[in-house]
């Protein structure tokens, strides 16, 4: 494993920073959008805002597949750190797969954004 | 010898790094270089060791005094229409148990094992800024004392520990209560984020050679997570509370709505803190509860990778909570949604971690101790507060129980469920570390017995009150309502609460000693700190190979101790400790650590000094402090920047390491951005709070009756902050080269009238404009960066000049920088920040049209 903290930081969050950046994304989508009186606009018949919300949620999803993929694909044989990593990189990312999987729901399902 | 890099793994397993028989007269300087003062001298102690248990002390004073004002609480409220204390008397006292037992003992408390523990538990002599943690402890203790005193002169804080506007404005609390609590609590932000720095930067660099990530104990990674989420988590509310305190003095309207301000922001902002505040004291309880469930069940703990990567996704996922407890405040229905999703997905971590547990005491084969007791006090507790906190998180449910009795029981469930009794099982568990014998077994399950008794008569009714109906905070209530019965119970059960407690001090003044040296492995425990340890830590520095060094290796001690490990003497005649690398723990340099010394606590006290005398309105004598602290400071720091004043040192093993590094190698370099982290975390808080006055404005921004002023003034400003980052640079090729001092304090003058000039330009172009901070919330929020920024002005140009200072006392080198590094890291900072404000003032509202 080589000795670079800030890519191993990155590695083992990064899924989460995923979320992180979907969730912030959603919220001031949403605040702003309501705050300012556009939420009601439409794209091709959806809420400008749940599909805003959705198509952050599916590149936050994107991301996190991608990590998982990497994590699981490169996992080493011997070296017990970088076993390490790599494992917990998975469980990071399955993690953060529920919690974006979870943050696009309200998007689906709430009716009347900014009431 | 090898080089610095090269990896103890590699040697084989039973060639240890140093021979027997040791150099004569090697222990006795080691001995005598770490000796903890004695007497009245024991104030200037710095050793982690020993601050860790003022720490702890104080912390459990604290606990102590809150839980006095739980009593006079519960009393008040045992019965209806009580007048055993006035409703004055009442807010003041609830405020300040929650301003207690949030800032000044569970945040404390936690930083304070930690301090204590993680130099033993990482094999390290000392952590990288023993100073820094004292003078942490010192401002807390000084501080936190004199603001406790308060409530004796009847100018204690009553608007709550959340002390929301309008409530606390200074139309509705004139007096000064609101401004102890907002000024008072600043030191207790500065400590923990002193704390914080300290943990961070000594988990992830003094860790024992062969220590990688994958071997360190949960506790320190629990501690490493908590230490990035006070680090992103406290500024906020250190915003918020000079905002708003910034309100008060001066009028300035953040949260004043008739003036362009939202009173909800303050809730954004505090929020922003006290949700991660939740988990910053469940976590390192939970790393607790990680570290003791495998010694007593007497096997590794289950799962040890899907912890960290729970305690990671908690970490990061709470930070997404903040707005669960505004559901009331009118957010959009998406948005309450959101944290509703956000609220539940937090709880499969923290269900990981249960079962982890629970598999764990099921695999082995649990030794009923006192620990233990505890810790099934907690699994129960904690559970309970979980689910009421599952059912709080669903929207509907909130807005029946928000501000009711039901709150308070899950709260309760939660924070001494989640975090005091596993702290008492630590106590229990990590007692014999410090007198080298347990605590009574006897004493410590009749402690739990009552607490845990005590607890649940206290608090399950409350669940009960709330459900019907009594919110919270109320100071007495009329008979009849159904709440007279349930009140009479919870009160009985917090003082069999409070005699629990009191079994557990009994038992610490009767059989807690604080001995020498301490030999005690009395739970036969598989990690580093239950080595044999003295002032210096261990005899030598372990290398470690497992997760469980001393289940793995039960020779390990003896050969520890017996000096055949890292660095078994002083090898410079100080106090020192190995640096090693943050992922794989590979050895880099060794560290000469600062002595004891009364700087910290004359450091500390002036700080204190200055935040309560500010309170008072006393300023010439506020601003004496704060030069006290500053000076202090800057006394320690002259000593610590030595350059290479020795050879590489050999340390075993065959290596050859260097006592002296700068640039990102260095620790100090890590310290420095770990503070550029919180610093910028309190800027981006505070660019949170000027767009979401702008969000909430109607109309356009800035608003009617305001101008921005020519784009040129901005043009201008931005072009003399890169000068000044330009001449930095300068300065920087400068001291590569070892040109004259002249020309390098040339250079860093240059910069700092760049940075002087582009602040003035900027002031001036909305002063022209005639912008005035007290009319509208606007105004405010522009004034208010602007401020922020020119207090970076004012700490570069201290840096600056102590830097400089430094070069001409012929302390500054191209071989010896680390001063000058970390002035230039916070002043390309500071360059950094100058241009997102102007960014955010000038460009983005000309582009939103």
């Amino acid at each position: 494993m080589t000795d670079s903290f800030v890519r191993t930081a990155l590695a083992l969050t990064g899924a989460l920073l995923a979320w992180a950046a979907d969730f912030v994304f959603v919220y001031v989508f949403a605040a702003i959008a309501c705050e300012k009186g556009y939420a009601g606009k439409t794209v091709a018949g959806a809420g400008i805002v749940p599909l805003a919300s959705l198509v952050a949620t599916f590149a936050a999803a994107g991301v996190t597949i991608w990590l998982l993929r990497a994590a699981i694909r490169g996992r080493p044989a011997n070296d017990s750190c970088e076993v390490f990593a790599s494992k917990t990189k998975v469980a990071v990312g399955a993690l953060a797969m529920i919690a974006i999987g979870l943050t696009a729901l309200p998007a689906l399902l709430v009716r009347g954004v900014c009431a | 010898m090898s080089s610095a890099g090269a990896s103890p793994a590699a040697a084989a397993e039973d060639s240890l790094p140093n021979p027997l028989p040791r150099p004569q007269g090697e222990l006795e300087a080691l001995e005598r270089v770490w000796k903890t003062p004695r007497g009245w001298r024991i104030f200037s102690a710095v050793n982690n060791t020993t601050i860790g248990l003022f720490y702890i002390g104080t912390a459990l004073l604290f606990l102590v005094l809150a839980g006095v004002l739980a009593l006079l609480m519960r009393t008040q409220l045992a019965v209806p229409d009580n007048d055993f204390l006035g409703n004055r008397a009442y807010n003041q006292i609830f405020t300040m148990h929650g301003t207690v037992m949030m800032f000044l003992f569970a945040v404390p408390v936690v930083e304070a094992v930690a301090v204590f523990l993680l130099p033993n538990m990482l094999g390290a002599r000392d952590l990288p800024f023993p100073r820094l943690s004292a003078y942490a402890y010192w401002a807390y203790a000084i501080g936190g004392l004199a603001f406790f005193c308060t409530l004796f002169f009847g100018v204690a804080p009553d608007g709550g520990w959340f002390m929301y506007p309008p409530l606390t404005s200074y139309t509705y609390a004139p007096d000064s209560g609101a401004d102890w609590w907002l000024l008072g609590i600043g030191f207790i932000e500065i400590s923990a984020i002193a704390g914080a720095i300290e943990l961070v930067v000594g988990i992830l660099r003094t860790r024992a050679p062969g220590m990688s990530l994958a071997k360190m104990p949960i506790f320190a990674w629990a501690m490493l997570v908590v230490g990035a989420m006070i680090v992103f988590g406290f500024p906020p509310i250190i915003l918020g509370t000079l905002l708003l305190e910034i309100e008060r003095e001066f009028h300035w309207p953040f949260f004043i709505a008739e003036k362009g301000g939202d009173a909800v922001l303050w809730q954004h902002l505090f929020w922003l803190f006290g949700h991660p505040e939740v988990y910053i004291i469940f976590l390192p309880a939970a790393g607790m509860v990680s570290m003791i469930v495998p010694a007593m069940a007497r096997v590794p703990l289950v799962g040890y990778r899907c912890i960290v990567a729970a305690l990671l996704a908690v970490g990061v996922l709470s930070m997404g909570l903040w707005a669960h407890h505004m559901y009331a405040t009118g957010m959009p229905h998406l948005s309450t949604a959101l944290f509703s999703a956000a609220s539940m997905a937090v709880t499969i971590p923290t269900g990981i971690q249960l079962f982890s547990w629970i598999a764990t005491l099921w695999r082995g084969e649990v030794r009923m101790a006192s620990p233990s007791w505890f810790l099934l006090a907690f699994l129960a507790t904690f559970v309970i507060g979980g689910l009421t906190g599952v059912m709080l998180a669903v929207v509907p449910f909130d807005w029946q129980a928000h501000d009711t009795y039901f709150v308070v029981a899950h709260l309760h469930y939660v924070l001494i469920g989640g975090m005091v009794f596993p702290l008492f099982a630590a106590l229990y568990y990590w007692a014999p570390l410090v007198g080298g014998r347990p605590l009574s077994e006897r004493m410590g399950k009749w402690a739990c017995a009552l607490m845990f008794t005590g607890f649940h008569v206290t608090f399950f009714p409350m669940h009960i009150t709330g459900m019907l109906g009594m919110p919270r905070r109320v100071y007495t209530y009329s008979a009849g309502l159904g709440w007279d019965g349930l009140n009479l119970v919870s009160t009985m059960g917090a003082f069999v609460l409070a005699a629990g407690v009191l079994v557990v001090l009994v038992d610490i003044a009767l059989h807690l000693r604080v001995a020498g040296k301490v030999r005690a492995n009395v739970w036969d425990s598989p990690t580093l700190e239950w080595l044999p340890a003295d002032d210096y830590g261990f005899r030598s520095i372990p290398r470690v190979d497992h997760r469980y060094p001393l289940w793995a290796r039960p020779s390990l001690a003896d050969e520890v101790d017996s000096g055949q490990h890292y660095l078994p003497g002083t090898a410079t005649g100080g106090r020192e400790t190995i640096v090693t690398s943050p992922v794989e723990g590979r050895p880099q340099y060794v560290l000469i650590l600062t002595g004891d010394s009364w700087l910290p606590l004359v450091a500390g006290a002036g700080t204190a000094a200055f935040f309560l005398l500010l309170t008072a309105k006393l300023h010439a004598p506020a601003v004496l402090g704060a030069l006290v602290a500053l000076g202090a400071i800057f006394r320690w720091l002259w000593a610590t920047d030595r350059g290479a004043t020795h050879a590489p040192v050999d340390v075993g093993d065959g290596l050859a390491l260097p006592v002296y590094a700068s640039g990102p190698q260095a620790h100090s370099w890590w310290a420095m951005v770990v503070l550029m982290l919180v610093d910028g975390t309190v800027c981006a808080s505070l660019l949170f709070s000027y767009f979401y006055l702008w969000t909430v404005t109607p109309g356009a921004w800035p608003p009617a009756g305001h101008a921005l002023p020519a784009m040129s003034s901005a043009a201008a400003a931005a072009s003399l902050w890169l000068a000044s980052s330009a001449a930095l640079s300068w300065a920087n090729h400068l001291l590569g080269r070892q040109s004259s001092k002249g020309a390098l304090a040339l250079a860093v003058c240059v910069g700092l009238a760049c940075a002087v000039a582009a602040l003035c330009v900027q002031w001036q172009g909305h002063a022209q404009n005639g912008l005035d901070p007290t009319v509208h919330a606007y105004a405010a929020a522009v004034y208010a960066t602007l401020a922020y920024q020119a207090l970076h002005v004012v700490v570069i140009a201290i840096m600056g000049a102590y830097t400089l200072a430094r070069a001409f006392c012929g302390l500054l080198a191209a071989d010896r920088r680390v001063t000058f590094d970390n002035t230039r890291l916070l002043w390309q900072y500071t360059i950094g920040q100058g241009l997102a404000i102007i960014a955010a003032v000038h460009v983005l509202p000309r582009l939103a049209g």
